[in-house]
């Protein structure tokens, strides 16, 4: 009897489980919409790596050995972090990475535009004509780095503070 | 100890889903393996949100190379693969494939412009154009040159010497310019130099809106 009357006090109590927070649900939200931007990034310049290649020359940052070389693995880098971010695994590798790539892409068009580089970004398409790096896509990459900070945050902040709470409360062997 | 490290790989890098899974596949390699009953059970982490270096360490190291791996795998069964190493100078890259060359120095420039022997045609957008260009060239924006080829087109002599230019060295407008005004039947050079080294070289310049050949 008692214990009856125990698990009916039980729920009635706040469940946390039940009602996840907006956070988390933001975080979802987040990876989700991070790992899409990844993988449609990633498609064209698959594709068509010759002219990525010439892209990624065009910024003129790269010595001309790794160019190709970058051309090559970085679209397929987006591509498996997109996956990543989607479906959970080596999430915490894929958010540095991300953070990493998205702090570079974002320094990188700042320093062609204050350069005066008229260049094209290459950012989701390899068409060169109508994707001139200006800065709209030095404001679109800054989202996209927030949200991945965002990410860093949740998983490196957030969920181990709230681990070490659990923990405390609910020893488990 | 095959086994063991994998075990061990297995519980740093994945959580505790992941890990049931491991644990399933690892059961299933050791069963086939041995015919013994299945004893290696990864230990699941009471916290699969546990972080440490050798974890991260880890994740990242498996995605970049899961990266490299598709990218150079995926390169070797092109039908057109890209080299690893290439040529990017720009003398290479104004070179077509019968070893014929579009880059012209700026000493080989200079003559040609004093003499009045071609046309000079700034691939910039509009705005630097107007900043300032060199005195006569005209004005055909790579980024526009769709729209803006049959303006200019009646003014290019096809008999003249075509020279695209523009910022300098770093700046392919006036490569893909080269390319697309040699498609038209144009002869073609890039000032690989381009406005950089023109005005270093304190040759004449102006500024405004149109270009004007007589100018």
């Amino acid at each position: 009897m008692d214990k009856i009357v125990s698990t009916f006090k039980k729920s009635h109590r706040p469940n946390r489980q039940w009602a996840p927070p907006v956070t988390t649900i933001v975080y979802h939200m987040a990876r989700w919409i991070l790992g899409l931007v990844f993988i449609y990034a990633s498609f064209d310049k698959i594709i068509h790596p010759h002219a990525f290649a010439v892209m990624v020359n065009n910024y003129q940052l790269l010595p001309g050995e790794i160019v190709n070389l970058t051309a090559l693995v970085l679209p397929w880098l987006e591509l498996l972090m997109g996956i990543c971010l989607i479906t959970g695994w080596l999430m915490q590798g894929t958010v540095i990475v991300s953070n990493v790539l998205l702090f570079t892409f974002t320094m990188v068009l700042l320093y062609n535009l204050h350069r005066g580089l008229d260049i094209s970004c290459g950012c989701f398409s390899t068409s060169s004509e109508k994707n001139p790096a200006n800065m709209f896509t030095i404001a679109r990459d800054s989202g996209f780095l927030l949200l991945s900070f965002y990410l860093y945050w949740f998983n490196f902040v957030r969920l181990r503070a709230s681990d070490s709470r659990s923990d405390k409360t609910d020893p488990t062997p | 100890m095959f086994q063991i490290i994998i075990q061990k790989l297995c519980i740093q890098t994945f959580n505790q889903k992941q890990t049931v899974f491991a644990n399933l596949f690892l059961n299933f390699l050791v069963h086939i393996d041995t015919r013994k009953p299945c004893k290696y059970i990864l230990q699941m982490k009471s916290s699969y949100l546990h972080i440490n270096k050798n974890n991260l360490m880890l994740q990242v190291l498996i995605l970049l190379s899961m990266a490299i791996i598709a990218g150079l795998g995926t390169n070797c069964i092109r039908s057109a693969p890209l080299a690893l190493v290439q040529d990017w100078s720009v003398k290479a890259r104004l070179t077509t494939a019968d070893g014929d060359t579009m880059a012209l120095d700026l000493d080989q420039a200079i003559p040609l412009y004093k003499n009045r022997q071609a046309t000079f045609v700034d691939a910039r957008d509009a705005s630097n154009f107007h900043k300032g260009h060199i005195k006569g060239a005209l004005n055909l924006p790579w980024h526009d040159v769709q729209e803006q080829f049959m303006a200019v087109a009646p003014r290019l002599d096809p008999e003249l010497l075509v020279i695209t230019y523009c910022d300098g060295e770093s700046c392919a407008l006036s490569h893909d310019l080269a390319f697309f005004l040699k498609e038209m039947g144009f002869k073609v050079k890039v000032m690989a130099g381009g406005w950089d080294a023109w005005t270093k070289a304190n040759m004449p310049v102006t500024q405004g809106k149109k270009g004007n050949l007589d100018g």
